[in-house]
């Protein structure tokens, strides 16, 4: 095989095909399994489905649809065993694509939407529910056109979706959201940044209610959402590990207090601009660590990840936050850090924060001092 | 390729290199030495010059000239020393003027 793929000619292909000359054993016939016979590979429209398969994941997906245009046995071939595929790139023509692509490619379990420019409409999406029964992980942010007759849709076609990205489709209504979580209860990860209609505290409130698995929500510049809605998901969420919060304007304390003794395994949470919130909502999480670390210690069954608790914190402009809360929650949590490299604690806009230290840095100070004198 | 949304960087003007995260900014109402500046929590892939007293517009500091590591371009300065109660929360901070800073083109 040549090293550059300008200069192979269709020569050469053929050529090499034949050396290869695969021989495989005879497919499944009816009624009985017939090993012995070998099908000799004669054509490229032979090769193995497993093998066509191996050779497409090397390649980006644009040459994977027109490879399942080639002919009937690539298409059923690829439509048979493609389980990812994005078409990120494409700047227009998603939609009608979509259509063409849904019917064919029904063992789909990864599908990657997202548009610089909207264009995907409830009709594709309509036609990927109806035929991709098996999909997990769908992204179809920045598609604002979409309506709720597609999360009607995908409630009735992927039970089994696990992470679903709607951010930007500002159209949603909070009735639909509740509709699909109502289905799809699997749901381990969801994004609905800028999603203000939708997501409001009774959505999260059928979200707590029916999505008991949901690991990651992103509520990122929902300013709806409130107390009620924020205590329900912590209630009806216990295994939540990352939340964002940015610009969810309207929470207070309430929410962060019942985030710290409803959701042990949380990592992430962002608070940014939230200016309700005060040091009685750092003190609680400082004092979650601790209770958390109490029950680990007396259950002897601390596992590495249960120890971790949180290593991302956001309170950009929190202003009324002062240093010894904030300092309290950076010493009850070792995996957040204000060290150069890694830092984790976000405090910007807050100047009266900066003396907040992680241990390891105060460590590196103290040393160096040691090294000085 | 696919638009990755990532972290928002600043980067030198100069050489695009990565500078800075705008979640860093701790204040934009700094003045540097010709306009606005922003001081930043942390900066990285800079080279911090060597330490010296001077009297700024909020009193005496000893600074360091932080410079791009990359082309050696001059960005602003790193507060070493503080000698004023009401200054110390800037120990360790960097400054980064406005003009010598660019969005990384993805935000």
């Amino acid at each position: 095989m040549g090293q550059d793929g300008n200069e192979l000619r269709t020569e050469d292909l053929n050529s090499c095909f034949k050396k290869l000359m695969m021989v495989v054993s005879g497919e499944e016939e009816v009624g009985k399994v017939n090993r012995e016979s070998p099908v000799r590979v004669k054509d490229w429209k032979d090769i193995p489905t497993e093998l066509l398969l191996r050779i497409l994941s090397l390649v980006d997906d644009s040459s994977v649809i027109m490879a399942s245009g080639v002919c009937k046995g690539w298409r059923d071939s690829i439509g048979s065993g493609l389980t990812h595929l994005s078409l990120v790139q494409l700047k227009k023509n998603m939609n009608n694509l979509l259509l063409s692509l849904a019917p064919k490619f029904t063992k789909l379990q990864m599908l990657s939407l997202r548009q610089d420019v909207a264009q995907l409409e409830d009709n594709a999406v309509e036609a990927i529910a109806t035929h991709c029964y098996e999909l997990r992980d769908l992204d179809l942010s920045k598609s604002f056109k979409l309506t709720d007759c597609s999360l009607h849709a995908l409630a009735h076609g992927c039970p089994n979706l696990a992470k679903l990205n709607i951010s930007g489709c500002w159209a949603f209504s909070p009735d639909a959201v509740v509709y699909l979580t109502n289905f799809c209860t699997q749901l381990r990860a969801l994004n609905l940044c800028g999603c203000v209609r939708a997501a409001t505290d009774c959505a999260l409130q059928a979200i707590g209610r029916n999505c008991s698995r949901l690991q990651m929500l992103n509520l990122g510049w929902c300013d709806n959402v409130g107390d009620l809605g924020v205590m329900s998901l912590a209630f009806g969420c216990p295994d939540l590990r990352v939340l964002d919060l940015c610009y969810c304007v309207r929470i207070t304390d309430d929410s962060v207090i019942a985030l710290a003794n409803g959701c042990p395994r949380l990592t992430s949470l962002g608070l940014y601009y939230c200016q309700n919130i005060t040091d009685r909502a750092m003190y609680s999480l400082a004092q979650s660590a601790v209770k958390r670390k109490r029950t680990l210690w007396d259950s002897r069954r601390s596992r590495r990840e249960d120890e971790e608790g949180l290593k991302s914190l956001n309170i950009s402009q929190c202003t009324a936050l002062t240093p010894p809360a904030v300092q309290a929650v950076c010493d009850s949590f070792p995996a957040l850090h204000t060290c150069p490299g890694r830092h984790s604690l976000i405090i910007s806009g807050c100047l009266s924060l900066t003396s907040v230290r992680c241990a390891c840095s105060l460590q590196a100070h103290s040393s160096l001092w040691y090294l000085a004198h | 390729m696919a638009e990755i949304v990532g972290p928002r960087l600043y980067c030198c003007y100069r050489c695009r290199n990565h500078v800075s995260f705008h979640d860093d900014i701790i204040s934009k109402t700094f003045q540097g030495r010709n306009g606005r500046a922003f001081l930043f929590s942390h900066a990285m892939n800079v080279t911090i010059g060597p330490k010296e007293d001077r009297n700024l517009l909020t009193g005496l500091h000893t600074v360091a000239d932080i410079s791009c590591a990359d082309c050696n371009e001059v960005l602003g300065w790193k507060y070493e020393r503080a000698y004023e109660a009401s200054q110390k929360y800037k120990e360790g901070k960097f400054i980064l003027e406005k003009a010598k800073i660019v969005k990384d083109d993805n935000w």
